[in-house]
């Protein structure tokens, strides 16, 4: 009995994987008939601009955002006029973000200064704020939409707070001492490890020395320590911008945490 | 036949014919003739390659195995764009000319017995000539002293490069590398590796070395150096020879980059005559 409904279950799978491309081939037909459309339609830029707005959210839902943007891109929203021209910006500045473009989706986003927001453009507006590090804007910002929605804000003021970055020079600094940029960092463990290594390589090497092993004393001693100490510096620079990249996405967490429950 | 059966008949025949009519959007290629140049023209490749597999296979069958692997080229699907060349003749390719195009990538993927094959004839098209030259080039025909004045410079000194390297003999760096190590890599320029390979069975000889004279041959001290340098000496024998066969491989790799990127017709150029 097993085998049978394991039959019917791949039958179920194949179906559900041919549906899927049947999708995205409606999907892409409906992209061709756009372009096919917008080709014929050239010369009326009022029909032009409807239809480019439709290419762009089919290629969305494909999840082919830079389709998409590259579609809007082939529109020249300072000559729209009113909401036709807010809802180009907003696209761009949507797909923008979607691919990661932070730059060019704050660009989009300021071009929207005299659109009236609704909800998705506020939450787009503060997370593009979120990603390009302009924290003082957000806050504003989400305070002035905060209170025009009656939202509790004591709880953001509190949390939302630029976190003290690690000087990454003063720790350079103080690693020209073996192990101790990794210590006082944070990272005892691995400060610990690295003197450890470098303090048994020069012990190995002096007793080598001593011994009269001097080519064993400079290869085998010598070089692997001065290699270890090298590696602490650059170890220690490495995981202070790790830390400072750690505490700064710590903030856009919060952000966007209460993003979330403004709009909820 | 009652009514009932005649409405579900009309239904099926519908269910059939929505999917059809939807795809029947295209009807051939020679009509679509202005919306794949439209598409072309605002580098809709992917689409362009939808729209050309709705044709279904008729009289153009050639024409559309001919433009699917242009579109192909375009998108970097090298193996389709070669497959869909073979599948169509020969005289199509070059009615249409795309001769050019279907020879690049012949060229790209050292297909060049195909190649000589098709090129038997004289070609009609000058730039087709720069294919026989190319070919020449990369069998190393010329001497370095009498290339072609057309060349660029790049190619110039890459096929310098290539032509040096084929020279090199394996025997002989493997040879020099047994005397000094290294010294095999050196012969054939690479210099940031042969000092590498010099250093590191320099530490290890004179570790060994100062093991052997200080401790004996029997202490675990000479056996530890002595082996590793061992291990190290044999390597860089190996690494010598092996690593000469794969610098003329990858010289000749990029003299045919190159040949396709600074010497022959833009494969990415449209050809269409229709």
């Amino acid at each position: 009995m097993n085998w049978l409904m394991g039959f019917f279950l791949m039958q179920a799978c194949i179906l559900g994987a041919t549906e899927a491309v049947a999708f995205q081939d409606s999907l892409m037909l409906k992209v061709v008939l756009l372009e096919k459309e917008i080709m014929e339609n050239q010369h009326s830029e009022e029909r032009k601009v409807q239809l480019v707005l439709k290419k762009a959210d089919t290629y969305k839902r494909m999840n082919r955002p830079y389709d998409a943007l590259a579609t809007l891109s082939r529109l020249q929203p300072d000559s729209l006029s009113g909401s036709v021209k807010c809802t180009v910006h907003y696209n761009k500045a949507l797909h923008a973000f979607m691919v990661g473009l932070h730059s060019t989706s704050l660009q989009e986003v300021w071009s929207m200064d005299q659109c009236s927001m609704q909800a998705p453009q506020e939450m787009l507006f503060l997370m593009v704020l979120l990603e390009n590090d302009r924290w003082d804007d957000f806050k504003s910002s989400f305070l002035t939409y905060a209170r025009s929605r009656h939202f509790d804000t004591t709880s953001f003021v509190k949390e939302f707070r630029f976190p003290e970055l690690m000087d990454v020079d003063r720790y350079r600094k103080k690693s020209v001492w073996p192990g101790a940029g990794l210590i006082s960092s944070g990272h005892t463990g691995k400060g610990i490890v690295n003197i450890s290594l470098q303090l048994a390589f020069a012990g190995f090497a002096v007793s080598q020395f001593y011994t009269g092993y001097y080519f064993t004393g400079f290869f085998s001693g010598v070089q692997p320590a001065r290699r270890f100490y090298k590696g602490g510096r650059a170890l220690t620079q490495t995981l202070v911008h790790e830390e400072n990249h750690e505490r700064i996405d710590d903030l856009k967490a919060k952000g966007y945490k209460y993003i979330s429950q403004l709009y909820q | 036949m009652n009514h009932t059966c005649i409405k579900r008949f009309y239904g099926f025949i519908f269910c059939i014919l929505i999917p059809t009519n939807g795809f029947s959007q295209f009807d051939s290629i020679r009509k679509e003739g202005t919306f794949l140049q439209h598409l072309r023209i605002q580098k809709l490749y992917n689409e362009r390659l939808f729209v050309l597999n709705q044709f279904p296979e008729g009289n153009d069958t050639d024409l559309l195995l001919i433009e699917k692997a242009w579109t192909y080229t375009i998108l970097a699907r090298y193996d389709s764009a070669l497959s869909g060349y073979r599948r169509a003749s020969v005289d199509s390719i070059r009615f249409y000319g795309f001769t050019a195009n279907y020879y690049s990538l012949l060229f790209r993927f050292s297909k060049f017995k195909r190649l000589d094959s098709l090129m038997t004839n004289p070609p009609d098209d000058e730039s087709l000539m720069k294919f026989r030259t190319a070919v020449d080039l990369v069998n190393l025909t010329y001497d370095i002293r009498s290339l072609p004045q057309q060349l660029p410079e790049r190619v110039k000194s890459q096929y310098e490069k290539y032509w040096r390297i084929e020279k090199k003999s394996g025997a002989l760096a493997t040879f020099y590398s047994l005397v000094i190590p290294g010294s095999g890599k050196l012969y054939y320029h690479q210099k940031h590796q042969a000092l590498n390979m010099f250093l590191a069975n320099l530490a290890l000889g004179l570790q060994a070395y100062e093991s052997y004279n200080k401790a004996g041959p029997q202490s675990a001290r000479f056996i530890i150096f002595g082996g590793l340098f061992s291990v190290f000496y044999i390597s860089n024998l190996y690494g010598t020879a092996v690593g000469l066969k794969k610098a003329k491989r990858d010289n000749k790799k990029q003299l045919q980059y190159e040949l396709v990127n600074g010497f022959l017709p833009d494969a990415g150029m449209y050809p269409g005559r229709y």
